[in-house]
């Protein structure tokens, strides 16, 4: 039983038990998960109104702390990388409807709220078919076609049962880079011979069945690894089931729902909130492919969020970007309310309209989740940008992704996934972070020594470009630069080399990531520019991996001069840049600015541009 | 005074510096606290020493726990220091691990120990082996060696890639860096942290470089100011593994002392599991500002190899596995708007000034005590701390202001709701940390001290499902007590890298003797493993409890850990030893604490019961603040020992407040220790 293996464990007492039908009319999403007023009561079970504020709190508060348990737990316990490594990890409670009642502070936004969207699409199956939900069963799904966020994204969940009653479920989240033999390139042969599962029963008591749990271990990279990350999955789902369970004994079986509707309620006041005034009533934000409207129609009615596309996306589903609309709108609201991280009621609160509700899109592996997600995420903050500056921030660029493969001298083969943090987006309240690995990218690079004793390649070079921050009066953070020389065998490099973010109200853009390859043999280089490619590596060939800058915020030329002389004796920002994109005007040879002509300089651009002018960016300063 | 038997331990908290004076002749303790001047440590110090009412120069010893080399860290107050890195890495201390502040929100710029510009490259090189690829040459050496005069830099560390595999590049430096300026510190990252990851060793070296001349000046000036005052005791410091140092050998490892502050209630929790034969045990100090949480199994508290400073800033050094959530008596109560009736308790707290509302020094904003105090969970009235009565109607009036408008409710039920919230945070941190160690809550008792964790100690365990409830006689002082009961110790790591399955009692003992060269046999260890499985970059803690264990047990062991924390057995090719963590205690704790405890809560029911308990009032009124109705209020001195009663009751304990909630039972043993069952 997996409930055995939970550290946490006591007697579980189910009152009712067996299988119970789950309610035909259930709707999916746009209504509060309140419990049935018509359903059994246990004895000392309270309606969500009888809840008073201490008991709900309180509630809320436990569910917090055993959703990151569950998180610490998936993430340590694990063996393979994609989880214990990456930390690709989420848990988290849901009401009976599928919606998201409380995640764990650490979970990962998309795969947290996109098992809200699979769990709703399980809840339609099952009720279509009439089929119940068993005691301790297990369903499970990776089809991005079930609301999963990817092939390697492996959601598994558990029915919270009382008396005959689905109160909701607890249900973990993580990306097993090696399911379906994934990788990180454009690998759609490899991709194709990989395993989908769509929303099923995997087991009962907690245990899966041998035979699909089998099946699934054969198409992952590593199956030992991958069998033993899902008995990880069940200890921590039996976690989090006891959890519940101590605190539906204590608390009466509406404690669920009271939570769930406390989150309701709040999401809508405080988007409510922000949409109060008259003239932030419809923000609009435009970023990549992706136009976001967002209306907000009063404090009681979903703020409605309209997702638009040139067309040119690859890998988004409908389920995935509500969950990066809602991961966006989490953050903004996470900026001043710091329970709104965690606490669900999202789905209720945000009415989003996809260009994919219709149907699921063309290609629905996935591959390309965490860029796109990231990319319409940063849309909507830039929908937030002119009229709520103080919440939100320039897009942070996305870590350049390298997977190495390949073979020792001696034929021994090894491969390693390093992901290069990149810059993040600067605010209102001042420069962005350097290398980060951002939320929808928690790929790190090891240690450079663990790195070199792992694989037969030398790193040369390891160090912050500078240059790469998106220059404005707060500038964005640095991106990395990575130089890598291949000593013996041979190897395939898969690279994922992003683009530049952008800046934010006259902010300039970050740098974009760069990608070259050395070839020892002739000592050509070889430019590849942001891109997604695979490249074959011989013994001595050098790659050299920049990861972008974040974008900048503010006129550039309203930087500190404090600031940017600070800059330039760390060496973040040069001589030329501090010129030509911050009108810092040093002494011919020499580190020491010229006063004057850097007065005048930026009194002229700052009086005589336009702030369009000085919006409109880039090519301007160029010329 | 040669043969004085009076000595002094200090615990210098954010809220309140408690003292505990420990007369081994007379066979008793006493307790005593002054509000903490976090501007003049050494003045707080002294005004402590004034307040125990022994002449300063009776004491034989004094053992400090100190928080400077902690908060030059927090303020950037360090020395002037320069970095050596091999060629194209002289950005790891500013890369970090490409961590996040947060994972959601705005990401701000990371400011590093050592700036960019005083941070150098060297064109050297070893491979992964340690073999040499490109040796340092003379000429870069000497233009350091000219830069470093010429930006006047006070500090140096030396990190070089592989150094752990063969540091001689890393010595080469510091020998011709260090022939012109031999009183700089030099520090090098093979040292202090020998093991691979040059990240966590450049952070290190540089960290322990940085502390270096503050570390030395700081103990020196403690040093003269104590010797102005007539102190003439020997002076110990208390290291963040559990052991004591001498000032000596803090000016040379300053880093022993990072993040030092909860070791002493670790130590002493430990002790007291020991002396009341407790198999697992789980510490929770709580102060004013913080909620520090201890494993204890068979009466060792665990260790760790790494400690995060602030974001970005993690270091090797052996510690205490303490884990500490920001929430304490202190933490300010706000709501959070977004939630309905939603209430965020902590982390920012109140401080020691102005402290909370009810401590009437100009706190206008609610705190956990405030809450503590509106729902009759506190005395109100302690002179005999030297504190003025607790303000109830300031209490209420804060939170009228910022609580019950959005609540709705009065105060005491807005309180209601505040701890509430905080208990749940509290038990399920603590769920959290015995999750992680695979501990079985209901084998675990909680040993609750510091001034607010008696407080809350009964409803936490209840909550998290522990055994019971232990809280000591001298609650509010246990961390001070502990700086007296750390004993002379060393601490060191090294690097094992072999698999658990293969790790014989022989290469153990290498290992033993690499970490402390001919000193194993001379006192009692401490050593934890410090293992890697699989692909995870999380690492595991497994205990050595017998240096002569076969590979065999020693994986059964960690198998029974997996099995309970994760619910797997690692194939055993998948796990190997990356480190040895140890502590030798080179010398037995010489404290008798038994006879201490109990030679002390003695004499302390005898004053009691002739009516005349030393320096506390005859009787407290019942109720908080002397309201004269309420929760019953009984001096621990007054129970009769080892006789059940039940709850509600305010135990009154010698600078704390125990609350036993309705129809709980609880009893004291005979060292003053308040026991309540976890049930009620």
């Amino acid at each position: 039983m997996m409930s055995r293996r939970s550290p946490r464990r006591r007697a579980v007492r189910l009152l009712g038990g067996g299988s119970i039908p789950t309610p035909a009319s259930l709707t999916l999403r746009d209504e509060p998960a309140a419990p049935d007023p018509a359903g059994p009561r246990t004895p000392g079970s309270r309606a969500p109104a009888e809840y008073g504020p201490a008991k709900v709190l309180a509630a809320r508060q436990s569910l917090e702390e055993a959703a990151a348990a569950m998180d610490v737990m998936l993430r340590r316990g694990a063996t393979a990388a994609g989880i214990a490594r990456y930390a690709h990890t989420a848990a988290g409670f849901y009401g009976p409807m599928g919606a998201l009642v409380v995640g764990g502070r650490e979970s990962h936004p998309l795969l947290l709220e996109t098992a809200a969207e699979a769990l709703a699409v399980l809840l339609e199956r099952r009720g279509a078919a009439g089929s119940p939900f068993g005691v301790e069963e297990i369903c499970w799904t990776n089809d991005p076609r079930s609301g999963a966020a990817g092939v390697e994204d492996l959601i598994l969940a558990t029915a919270v049962l009382r008396e005959a009653r689905l109160l909701g479920f607890v249900a973990v989240s993580a990306a097993h880079t090696g399911l379906g033999r994934a990788t990180l390139a454009p690998s759609a042969g490899l991709r194709r011979e990989g395993i989908i599962l769509p929303w099923a029963r995997a087991g009962e008591g907690g245990r899966l069945e041998v035979g699909l749990r089998d099946i699934a271990a054969a198409n992952a990279e590593d199956p030992a690894a991958f069998l033993e990350d899902l008995q990880v999955h069940l200890s921590t789902l039996a976690f989090g089931l006891d959890a519940v369970e101590e605190l539906l004994d204590q608390e009466g079986v509406g404690v669920l729902a009271a939570v769930a509707a406390g989150g309701m309620r709040g999401w809508k006041r405080a988007l409510g909130r922000l949409f109060g005034r008259p003239e932030s009533s419809i923000l609009e934000g435009r970023l990549g492919p992706f136009a976001v409207q967002i209306r907000g129609a009063g404090p009681e009615s979903p703020v409605a969020v309209s997702i638009g596309t040139d067309g040119s996306h690859g890998e988004l589903t409908a389920a995935v970007a509500r969950a990066a609309v809602r991961a966006a709108a989490r953050q903004i609201l996470a900026a001043e309310v710091p329970g709104g991280a965690v606490l669900g009621g999202a789905s209720e609160a945000l009415a989003i309209t996809t260009p994919w509700d219709a149907g699921p899109s063309a290609v629905t592996t996935g591959a390309g989740r965490f860029a796109e997600a990231q990319l319409l995420q940063d849309a909507v903050l830039t929908a937030f940008a002119d009229e709520l500056p103080h919440l939100t921030h320039a897009p942070d660029a996305a870590p350049a992704l390298l997977d190495l493969r390949g073979e020792w001298g001696d034929g021994c083969r090894f491969r390693l996934r390093l992901g290069l943090g990149a810059g993040a987006g600067a605010s209102v309240f001042g420069d962005g972070l350097s290398h980060g690995a951002s939320a929808f990218f928690p790929l790190r690079l090891d240690a450079v020594e663990a790195v070199e004793r792992a694989a037969p390649i030398r790193i040369t070079r390891f160090q912050l470009q500078p240059d790469s921050g998106g220059p404005g009066q707060y500038r964005g953070g640095l991106g990395a630069l990575l130089e890598l020389v291949l000593l013996e065998g041979r190897a395939v490099a898969d690279v994922l080399v992003p683009g530049r973010p952008m800046g934010l109200r006259g902010g300039l853009r970050g740098a974009p990531g760069r990608l070259a390859r050395v070839s020892e043999e002739d000592g050509t280089r070889e430019d590849l520019g942001p891109a997604q490619v695979s490249l074959r590596l011989k013994p001595g060939d050098r790659l050299i991996l920049a990861s972008p800058g974040g974008g900048g915020w503010g006129v550039p030329y309203q930087r500190s001069i404090m600031r940017l002389e600070e800059d330039l004796a760390r060496g973040l920002v040069s001589p030329t840049q501090s010129r030509n994109r911050y009108g810092l005007i040093l002494k011919p040879d020499s580190l020491e600015k010229d006063d004057h002509l850097t007065y005048r300089v930026r009194h002229y651009l700052l009086t005589t541009l336009t702030a369009e002018d000085l919006i409109a960016g880039e090519q301007l300063l160029d010329e | 005074m040669a043969d004085s038997r009076i000595r002094l331990g200090i615990d210098v908290g954010g809220t309140f510096t408690d003292l505990v004076v420990c007369d081994e002749g007379a066979g008793l303790l006493a307790l005593h606290k002054v509000p903490t001047t976090p501007q003049d440590i050494a003045q707080g110090l002294l005004t402590g020493l004034k307040k125990t009412g022994v002449p300063a120069g009776a004491f034989a010893e004094i053992a400090h726990g100190t928080t400077a080399a902690t908060n030059a860290v927090l303020e950037r107050k360090g020395a002037r220091t320069a970095l050596l890195t091999t060629e194209g890495f002289r950005d790891l201390l500013e890369l970090r691990d490409a961590g996040r502040r947060g994972l959601w929100g705005r990401q701000s710029a990371f400011d590093p120990l050592i700036p960019r510009h005083f941070r150098f490259e060297i064109p050297e090189r070893m491979d992964a082996r340690g073999n040499v690829v490109l040796a340092p040459p003379g000429e870069a050496l000497a233009g350091v060696a000219a830069r470093l005069e010429g930006e006047q830099i006070e500090a140096l560390a030396v990190s070089f890639l592989h150094a752990d595999r063969n540091p001689a590049h890393e010595k080469q430096a510091a020998a011709l860096l260090g022939r012109s300026r031999p009183d700089r510190p030099v520090v090098l990252g093979s040292a202090v942290a020998p093991f691979a990851d040059e990240r966590l060793r450049t952070a290190t070296a540089a960290l322990a470089a940085y502390l270096s001349p503050l570390m030395r000046a700081y103990v020196a000036g403690l040093a003269r100011v104590l010797t102005a005052s007539g102190v003439g005791a020997a002076f110990r410091f208390i290291e963040s593994a559990g052991g004591s140092s001498t000032p000596e050998e803090i000016r040379e490892q300053p880093l022993r002392t990072i993040l030092s502050g909860p070791a002493g209630g670790a130590m002493s929790g430990a002790a007291l599991a020991d002396l009341l034969r407790l198999p697992t045990a789980v510490t929770a100090d709580m102060g004013g500002t913080s909620f520090d949480v201890t494993i204890i199994e068979a009466g060792r508290p665990g260790l760790t190899g790494n400690r995060r400073l602030e974001f970005g800033l993690t270091v090797a050094v052996p510690a205490i596995d303490i884990h500490t959530a920001g929430i304490g008596g202190g933490s300010l109560i706000a709501i959070d708007e977004a939630v309905p009736d939603g209430i965020q308790v902590g982390p920012e707290s109140a401080g020691a000034r102005p402290g909370p509302a009810c401590f009437g020094l100009g706190g206008r904003k609610p705190t956990i005590t405030d809450a503590a105090l509106l729902l009759q969970r506190l005395v109100g009235v302690r002179e005999d701390l030297g504190l003025r009565p607790l303000d109830r109607e300031a209490a209420a009036q804060a939170m009228l202001a910022e609580i019950c408008p959005m609540l709705n409710l009065e105060p005491a039920a807005a309180a209601g709701v505040v701890l509430e919230v905080a208990e749940a945070r509290m038990a399920g941190f603590l769920g959290t940390q015995l999750a992680g160690r695979g501990v079985f809550p209901g084998e675990a008792s909680l040993i609750a001290f510091g001034g607010a964790g008696p407080v809350h100690a009964a409803a936490v365990a209840r909550r998290a499902d522990l055994r019971g409830v232990v809280v000591p006689y001298l609650a509010s002082g246990l961390s001070a007590l502990g700086c007296l009961l750390a004993p002379p110790a060393k601490s060191a790591m090294v690097s094992v890298d072999e698999p658990l399955a293969s790790l014989s009692p022989e290469r153990l003992a290498a290992c033993l003797e690499a970490a402390f060269p001919g000193r194993t046999g001379q006192g009692r260890l401490r050593l934890e493993l410090v293992l890697h499985r699989g692909e995870s970059r999380y690492e595991d803690l497994l205990p050595v409890r017998d240096l002569r264990e076969s590979a065999e047990a020693r994986l059964r062991r960690y198998h029974a850990f997996t099995e309970r924390a994760y619910g797997i057995r690692p194939s055993p090719e998948a796990v190997r030893v990356a480190r040895l963590l140890g502590v030798l205690e080179e010398a037995a704790p010489s404290l008798p604490l038994a006879s201490l405890l109990e030679g002390t809560f003695r004499r302390r029911r005898e004053a009691a019961a002739l009516g005349r308990p030393e320096g506390r009032p005859d009787r407290y009124p019942d109720g908080a603040a002397g309201s004269g109705q309420g929760v019953p209020t009984r001096p621990v001195e007054s129970l009769p020992i080892g006789a059940p009663a039940v709850g509600p009751a305010l135990v009154v304990l010698p600078g704390a407040t125990a609350y036993v909630p309705p129809r709980t039972s609880y009893h004291v043993d005979r060292w003053g220790n308040l026991w309540m069952e976890a049930k009620g």
